[in-house]
């Protein structure tokens, strides 16, 4: 069962998602390791039975993160936000989700490595931190 | 009359490109949350967030 809820919040990052589905393959590979990310109790630290490859982008995007789907070399860029009191937050690496929050992985930019990271990713971190 | 750009033209071509290779259903069903909540104050992102999660958790249990 899941205790994360898949969202995305950036419009382009929706729409890299779309763009990676119209590849039926990619589109269940993705799902499947996105539906196992959303099952653990902090994504961020997958238990290793998962079988996930998580890491934080330290120096593009710190406290955000990615996980691979390695068979497509498809990465995926995720916060994580929770909503208290109708008010959205977004988790701070030490901090962790109460039982009340909602909780969402918010995705954040979805495409090919290496072309996600650099410039373009650090932009979209910028404008998105930005509109906190 | 407007002018573009060559390169514009040519980076609009490649958009079009890629817009005609998604799957028409989650373009439809996408669109739909681009419309509905494009605002950025703090209710409307929070009613925009939501909405995403609805089309994911669909588009997860197919």
């Amino acid at each position: 069962m899941s205790i994360w809820r898949i969202s995305t919040l950036n419009d382009e990052a929706a729409q890299e998602l779309v763009e990676l589905f119209s590849n039926q393959d990619v589109r269940d590979e993705t799902k499947r390791i996105l539906k196992i990310l959303a099952s653990q109790s902090d994504p961020r630290k997958p238990s290793k039975s998962a079988g996930l490859i998580v890491n934080e982008i330290e120096h593009d995007a710190p406290g955000w993160f990615r996980v691979k789907v390695p068979r497509y070399a498809v990465r995926i860029v995720f916060r994580l936000l929770i909503v208290r009191e109708e008010k959205i937050i977004e988790l701070a690496l030490d901090e962790l989700a109460s039982e009340n929050d909602e909780r969402y992985i918010d995705l954040t930019q979805a495409g090919r490595h290496p072309d996600i990271y650099g410039k373009r990713l650090r932009d979209r971190y910028k404008r998105m931190k930005n509109q906190n | 009359m407007i002018m573009v750009s060559p390169s514009r033209r040519v980076e609009e071509l490649k958009d079009n490109e890629l817009e005609s290779d998604l799957d028409e259903e989650l373009r439809e069903r996408y669109q739909h949350i681009k419309d509905e909540g494009k605002a950025a104050d703090p209710v409307e992102q929070l009613k925009k967030l939501r909405e995403s999660a609805d089309f994911w958790d669909d588009e997860f249990t197919e």
